[in-house]
């Protein structure tokens, strides 16, 4: 036995196991006291439970479903054209299509917002025709319609990109084998390359519910209550902090039964995906009625996702930008960019050591510590804000009793900066860690390994191998990473410090105080960045793929 | 300076398998010497290389390298620090640095003055002085892999590891970088132990062949004596075509290779009577299937595979005599 531990503390302990153990424990920290709240009911749970509980609940599985039937439509059949067919844009579709995604889902509100407006005066007119009953129900579809629409039209590129890699990837043979045998175009998509793309599909689609439950400032401001608002109702409307967590408990547990349901469906899904052939895909040219088809089928989605609410913000933007752009708005600019900058760089660090340090050991302990840690992308921002308050909250009490006894100034980590920073590592870390394990399994094969026997410690081998290799993907990940942070909305409403803003907190509170115009420059900074931040990932990924 | 590398009960299971990947193995290669380790896919070959590099653990068991223990139930040497050179099958080549870079990689504790002068050597010893400044992927598949051959004797390595070398390369860039190879070996004296599926390769460069069967050594000697005298069915089948010869009379059973079975005439005597199953002419020679038959059958008798360069026709149905090693 002794000789067991003794040689289980020569192998796995090191620097590289111990930190990377510490650094996971930390992050689990939040998620866990958020699973672990459910136990706990506040004072008004019992209000909660019997009033609104299954409103949210409804809101939010009625969105889900709405949204991905949605974001479906707008990726599936689009992906598929790009990838087998010939027409007139195809390209420029092929890469605009991603960029949807720069538009964050507030700020798609903010775009939308005006229009329920419009349909007053045709409301007013269901009301005087069919009753106040069916006027209610009318103006509450048109809402959560609008809703649903304009969020499937910025999440749907999470399906078209795992879609368009599925589809490019599949063999050749196979399509024409189809074709050969007979089928239709149309009947190939449907009995070949569609269930082939399935697993494609489906981990798309869990991004996509995964940020519908995330989205607070949209459903904020069109009125639809899902699970996520009732958490800032519970906490700060009732004032009730243990129903809060108990709500954040039950987004957590639902989300870990969902991604244990997915990563079973792909499991088993994943033996029959099709190796990457050295035969891309043929394009057949369409004729010219189909080819202006095309064009629209993809011009729909990009419409709602990205180019009129860019030309909102643009129009915004130019009438406003002298009332927006004063010295406050120029600071914060400074503290988002600042604050994403350096969240970044933390991120990156603590990616690249999750990933060499799973590359130096393989042990099953510290690799499963490592995918509990990066389960944060799955909980909404206003889950993890929750974990870290309360884990802060505590850690502050143990620091202001220590410091009463030493006789030392209190410190609240709490409301810091530090806090923020500390949720958006455990929100995002999924971010570079996925790239970066990924990145080092395929391009450094026995690299590292060789350097090893070459008689290079691992830290002269990370610093002389794998660093300089994986340049490119360390700065992608860094690069989604920094958009990410830029763009957060839920988590920094709640976790930051007192008069600190950031580009998504000025262009909330300008939207929520009714001065939509103004908040389009904020929004517009945030879009362009992610858009850049797009372009050059879309760029890199090309230069890279096979 | 050559350095032994010993194995001693050393056993080793991957996670979520049922079978240890090695079992309890014992096997040395002697000092100065090439050992080659055969065996089928997932025999094991490339574990036992991999926990002699220290790029495995061992469940229980010790290796030992020069007569010291570098991983046992106290002892644990990480790879940088076993003195190994170790070739990999894909070459692992690093892609940012140029051929020199690549060789200069492991001259850490040589003193920067002799740095340059070594790497002309081995650079030169390997046909590649002229491409110091080429990055791998400006190399051929043969010049990479002898740019990985010169990395990794360059920091004079007690004992190289060779896992599956040639495998990337065609026919006859194989045979002349095998030959290349051992020269060198032999040369630098280096003790070597290569992992290899390809029996060819094992015999042609091995002093020592080791014959691996589901993580256990079966066979281990010089390649005349492993290939004539297999240890058993799958040692034999591994080195090619083997005929089956069951026990008689109280003798052991043995492998015979086509060539070691000569067609004979009946009287000669003491030789095994075969029927003709079917007949085929290579080119080279006529290939005989044949069906033997014992005084007592064995329980699975197998057919024989026979050669023959007579020049009168073979058909099937026919009754030959073969005549076995040393009775021809």
């Amino acid at each position: 036995m002794a000789s067991t531990i003794n040689k289980f503390f020569k192998r796995e302990v090191d620097l590289w196991s111990t930190s990377t153990l510490l650094v996971a424990l930390l992050i689990i920290t939040p998620l866990a006291i958020v699973v672990l709240g459910l136990g706990h009911a506040g004072p008004k749970w019992t209000h909660i439970s019997d009033t609104v509980l299954f409103t949210y609940i409804g809101n939010t599985v009625g969105l889900a479903a709405a949204v991905s039937a949605l974001a479906l439509l707008m990726a599936v059949p689009q992906a598929w054209l790009v990838s087998a067919f010939e027409f007139p844009g195809r390209r420029l579709f092929e890469w605009t299509l991603v960029l949807p995604l720069a538009v964050p889902t507030y700020v798609a509100a903010f775009a939308y917002y005006h229009f329920p407006e419009q349909a007053i005066p045709l409301l007013i007119q269901i009301r005087d025709t069919f009753g106040v009953a069916t006027y209610a129900f009318a103006e509450k579809t048109i809402r959560y319609g609008l809703l649903s629409l304009f969020l499937a039209g910025v999440l749907f590129p999470y399906i078209y990109i795992s879609a368009r890699a599925s589809f490019s990837q599949q063999r050749r043979a196979v399509i024409e084998a189809a074709q050969t045998l007979g089928r239709s175009p149309a009947a190939t998509f449907f009995s070949v390359a569609l269930p082939l793309a399935r697993p494609a599909i489906v981990a798309g689609l869990s991004l996509v519910l995964m940020e519908v439950i995330n989205d607070y400032g949209a459903v904020h401001l069109f009125g639809v209550p899902t699970l996520t608002e009732g958490i800032f109702r519970t906490w700060f409307g009732l004032g009730d902090r243990a129903s809060a967590i108990r709500l954040a408990g039950i987004i957590m547990v639902a989300l870990l039964a969902f991604l244990a349901l997915e990563h079973a469906h792909r499991g088993r899904a994943r033996f029959a995906e099709p190796s990457v052939s050295p035969a891309p895909l043929s394009r057949r040219k369409l004729s010219r009625g189909a080819a202006a088809a095309a064009i629209i089928t993809c011009l729909i989605p990009l419409t709602i996702g990205l180019l009129f609410p860019l030309w909102r913000l643009i129009t915004w933007s130019t009438m406003t930008w002298h009332k927006v752009f004063t010295p406050d708005f120029q600071q914060h600019i400074t503290h988002s960019v600042l604050l994403a900058l350096v969240t970044t760089l933390v991120l990156t660090a603590i990616a690249i050591l999750f990933a060499y340090t799973e590359r130096l050991h393989h042990s099953r302990f510290l690799n499963g510590l490592g995918r509990v840690a990066t389960l944060g992308y799955a909980a909404p921002g206003a889950v993890v804000a929750i974990g870290v308050m309360v884990a802060f909250g505590a850690s502050d009490s143990f620091f202001a009793s220590l410091s009463t006894k030493l006789g030392l100034p209190k410190f609240l980590i709490s409301g810091s900066l530090l806090a923020i920073a500390f949720a958006y590592i455990v929100r995002f870390l999924a971010v570079p860690v996925q790239p970066l394990r990924a990145g080092m399994a395929r391009v450094c094969g026995s690299l590292d390994d060789a350097s090893r026997i070459l008689g290079k410690s691992p830290g002269t081998t990370l610093r002389k191998i794998n660093l300089p290799i994986l340049r490119g993907t360390i700065i992608a990940a860094a690069m989604l990473v920094f958009v990410d942070i830029l763009k957060e909305l839920p988590l920094t409403i709640i976790l930051r410090p007192a008069n600190f803003e950031t580009l998504a907190t000025t262009a909330f509170g300008l939207a929520t105080e009714g001065r939509i115009q103004e908040s389009a420059v904020p929004s517009l900074i945030i879009v362009l960045t992610g858009g850049v931040g797009l372009i050059i990932l879309n760029r890199f990924m090309r230069r890279n793929s096979p | 300076m050559s350095a032994s590398i010993q194995y001693r009960q050393v056993q080793k299971t991957y996670p979520k398998t049922n079978r240890p990947a090695v079992e309890k193995v014992d096997l040395t290669a002697p000092a100065g010497k090439i050992l080659a380790l055969v065996g089928e896919s997932g025999s094991g070959k490339t574990t036992l290389l991999r926990l002699a590099a220290g790029l495995e653990y061992p469940d229980t068991g010790e290796i030992l390298i020069d007569d010291s223990p570098v991983a046992d139930h106290t002892t644990w040497v990480p790879p940088e620090k076993r003195r190994i050179g170790m070739i990999f099958q894909d070459g692992a080549l690093f892609p940012h640095l140029t051929a020199a870079q690549n060789v200069a990689y492991g001259l850490h504790d040589t003193p920067k003055e002799s740095q340059t002068d070594t790497i002309d050597r081995f650079l030169t010893m390997v046909g590649l002085s002229d491409y110091s400044t080429r990055f791998p992927h400006e190399l051929s598949g043969g010049e990479r892999q002898r740019l990985a051959v010169a990395r990794a004797l360059a920091p004079q390595p007690a004992a190289l590891l060779l896992d599956e070398p040639f495998s990337n390369l065609d026919p006859a860039l194989r045979r002349s970088l095998r030959d290349e190879i051992r020269a060198i070996l032999t040369e630098l004296n280096t003790t070597a132990i290569i992992v290899t599926h390809d029996t060819d390769d094992a015999l042609a460069i091995a002093h020592q062949i080791a014959v691996l069967e589901e993580g256990k050594i079966t066979q281990v000697g010089p390649p005349a004596e492993v290939y004539r005298h297999p240890a058993n069915g799958y040692g034999a089948r591994l080195f090619g075509p083997a005929n089956f010869l069951p026990s008689l009379n109280g003798s052991p059973e043995k492998w015979l290779r086509p060539e070691d079975c000569t067609i004979t005439d009946p009287a000669a005597g003491n030789t095994i009577p075969v029927e003709v199953i079917s007949v085929q002419n290579t080119g080279r020679h006529t290939e005989i299937i044949a069906q033997p038959s014992f005084p007592d059958p064995a329980p699975h008798q197998e057919n024989w595979l026979l050669h023959s360069d007579e020049t009168s026709p073979i058909a099937p149905g026919d009754q030959l005599h073969v005549a076995l090693p040393g009775q021809s």
